[in-house]
């Protein structure tokens, strides 16, 4: 079963790995790894809102739309050999081979990836279904569509229980129902299988974007932190919308990193496309989402094509956002059951920042299961190994920084004017929320400290792009 | 002998770090080996649940697009676990739907999940004006609305 639902994803990841080369400045052959771990993300987060948009003008999941996939799949592999054909060959710098500290970590690497597999595994099979938010919130959707889908409107009724939260966004429920009509059986491992590829590709991700902005012995180092997070594991396989939110997020916010390097059409597309992703996710994502485009406003203001691009790469999920927020979903529990005069009682309430502040504090000093504050322990090291940046990476940091910074700030203000009693809702979701920020956060002292081939370098201003060779104007790409 | 602390320091942290990160990694997986080996397969909350449920499921006559809901936190002066009544509930809807589960006896039919050993059937009947179809065992059983 497991097998058969890899198989039934993997035209998906095909589909996305085509789209991201396709978009990708450079050659062909240039950064395949980062291209494959955003390539996955893409290749199911654009299925579903095609699948969204089936379901609403055809109706129920037919072979039709399989057949659709697979044109579409040619279209773009078309497209890929065109456009190979046409471009000259840019290659980006050759990387240096690997030195043995980095083999080292490298097999560390591995070993935990191994371990961590295994690890997922027997996780899965202790609890199928997920955790609580799993059956109560996604996996109950892709139900309520798979046994009626006739009326399949009936996942987001209001009559149903807020705890079932009917206004969530559709992206992993249609992720699941798409294994299950194709499977044609309602197997609780379709979950576990998606699940997975979040897990997974999360840390695929994490570790081909430091081996793309800095080296391979760091890259090593990002895969093993994030796998060593038990947050990682006992979360990834809950089944629930924090780690794939915390993959998109992740995904956003290293293009717009790499777009602050060099505003290539590629980077901004893309960027805007895992943002509107993110809002697809997870409601979270919303706000995630508002902080990226102003950021990008105020990077980008004196040049609005930029802006363009990124607009343009966030329409498709975006679009689904809001037919299905405007047309079929309820209203969000957080704000249709209050009024104007509670929600500005609660903004005054100073308590309330307080409990906010208490439990954020102590959220962050364990945050991702740690036993120990490992953020202070990295921001101690950072502050012993930092490098120095080049003008460009500078500002790009700074962006990044501004992101993780607003962004965490702003899953406190949730909490400020939660219609629900704050102590239990702080309790209940703290962890998952930071985890959601938690690898866009670690990606802060990773970027910011020496890699393990520069330890002994005297000059550790490193200023590494990473980035074609050859000149090519942004936004020509 | 001329010891540079700029070189010692890297490696140095670097190993302390993946020193917490595979100890980390060890605990973690020590811990889902303890949960695998107590729950294996089909241990679960929810399969048992699924299992408990079976029978009503099967039971349920169609064309009822929404059915009332009955546990201990709805019953006067019965204590109850609010997690396990959360639990219990998303649980009992996933199982059950496409029906919609409304907290409440105010629809044609009624689920009861009453855990608690002092509260009988006839006394949910009395309290709500329900007559009982079935009851499955482990606390469950299908109320039908008394008509008036």
């Amino acid at each position: 079963m497991i097998l058969q639902s890899i198989l039934h994803l993997l035209p998906l990841w095909l589909f996305g790995f085509l789209l991201v080369i396709l978009l990708w400045p450079g050659s062909l052959r240039n950064d395949l790894l980062l291209k494959l771990a955003l390539g996955f993300g893409v290749g199911q987060g654009v299925d579903t809102c095609l699948y969204f948009f089936w379901i609403m003008v055809f109706g129920p999941y037919t072979r039709t739309l399989e057949i659709v996939e697979y044109i579409l799949c040619a279209l773009l592999f078309g497209m890929v050999v065109l456009n190979a054909l046409r471009q000259p060959r840019i290659n980006n710098k050759p990387k240096a081979p690997p030195i043995l500290r980095e083999w080292v970590i490298l097999a560390g690497f591995a070993t935990l990836l191994l371990a961590s597999a295994v690890g997922f595994f027997l996780l899965t099979v202790t609890r199928p279904y997920g955790t609580f938010d799993a059956y109560a919130i996604w996996n109950l959707k892709a139900r309520f569509m798979f046994l009626d889908p006739q009326h399949w409107q009936n996942a987001f009724s209001s009559a149903l229980n807020w705890k079932t939260h009917p206004d969530y966004p559709l992206l992993i429920p249609l992720n699941v129902l798409r294994l299950w009509e194709q499977i044609g059986l309602e197997v609780p491992r379709a979950g576990s299988v998606i699940a997975a590829t979040y897990v997974f590709g999360l840390v695929g991700l994490f570790f081909a974007a430091f081996y793309h902005l800095r080296d391979l012995g760091q890259a090593a180092l990002a895969g093993i932190f994030l796998l060593a997070t038990p947050s990682v594991l006992n979360i990834g396989t809950a089944q629930n919308a924090d780690l794939p939110l915390a993959y998109y997020m992740l995904a956003a916010a290293l293009l717009l990193y790499l777009a602050v390097l060099r505003p290539y059409r590629g980077y901004l597309l893309l960027c805007g496309l895992m943002a509107g992703l993110t809002s697809w996710t997870k409601n979270e994502g919303l706000i995630f989402m508002v902080i990226l485009v102003l950021l990008a406003f105020v990077v980008w203001f004196r040049n609005p094509r930029n802006l363009v691009w990124l607009a343009i790469g966030m329409a498709l999920p975006l679009v689904n956002v809001l037919i299905f927020k405007l047309n079929y979903a309820p209203p969000n529990d957080l704000i249709a059951s209050q009024s104007m005069a509670a929600l500005a009682s609660k903004l005054f309430d100073l308590t309330r920042y307080r409990s906010i502040l208490i439990s954020f504090s102590l959220n962050l000093l364990s945050v991702g299961g740690w036993k120990l504050p490992i953020l202070l322990i990295f921001t101690v090291i950072v502050l012993i190994l930092r490098r120095q940046f080049s003008p460009h990476e500078k500002e790009a940091y700074r962006v990044f920084c501004y992101l993780v910074l607003i962004t965490t700030m702003s899953y406190c203000g949730i909490y400020l004017i939660t219609p629900h009693p704050l102590e239990w809702h702080l309790h209940y979701s703290f962890e998952r929320l930071v985890l959601q920020v938690f690898p866009m956060i670690l990606c802060l002292p990773l970027l910011g400290m020496r890699t393990p081939r520069e330890w002994g370098s005297e000059n550790h201003k490193t200023g590494n792009d990473t980035l074609p060779t050859q000149k090519a104007t942004p936004n020509s790409q | 002998m001329n010891i540079s602390w700029r070189k010692i320091w890297p490696p140095l942290f670097t190993a302390f770090l993946l020193g917490l990160a595979f100890y980390s990694s060890f605990l973690t997986l020590r811990s889902i080996w303890t949960t695998y080996r107590i729950f294996r397969t089909g241990m679960d909350d929810p399969s048992v649940w699924a299992e408990r449920l079976s029978g009503l499921e099967n039971s349920l006559p169609k064309g009822f697009n929404v059915i009332g809901y009955l546990s201990d936190g709805e019953l006067p002066g019965v204590p109850y676990n609010l997690i396990d009544h959360d639990e219990e509930f998303v649980m009992s809807q996933y199982f059950l739907a496409p029906r919609v589960l409304e907290f409440g006896a105010n629809r044609l039919l009624v689920v009861g999940n009453i855990s608690s050993p002092t509260v009988t059937p006839s006394y949910v009947e009395g309290q709500f004006n329900l007559t009982l179809i079935k009851n499955f065992g482990w606390g469950i059983s299908l109320y039908e609305r008394k008509k008036p």
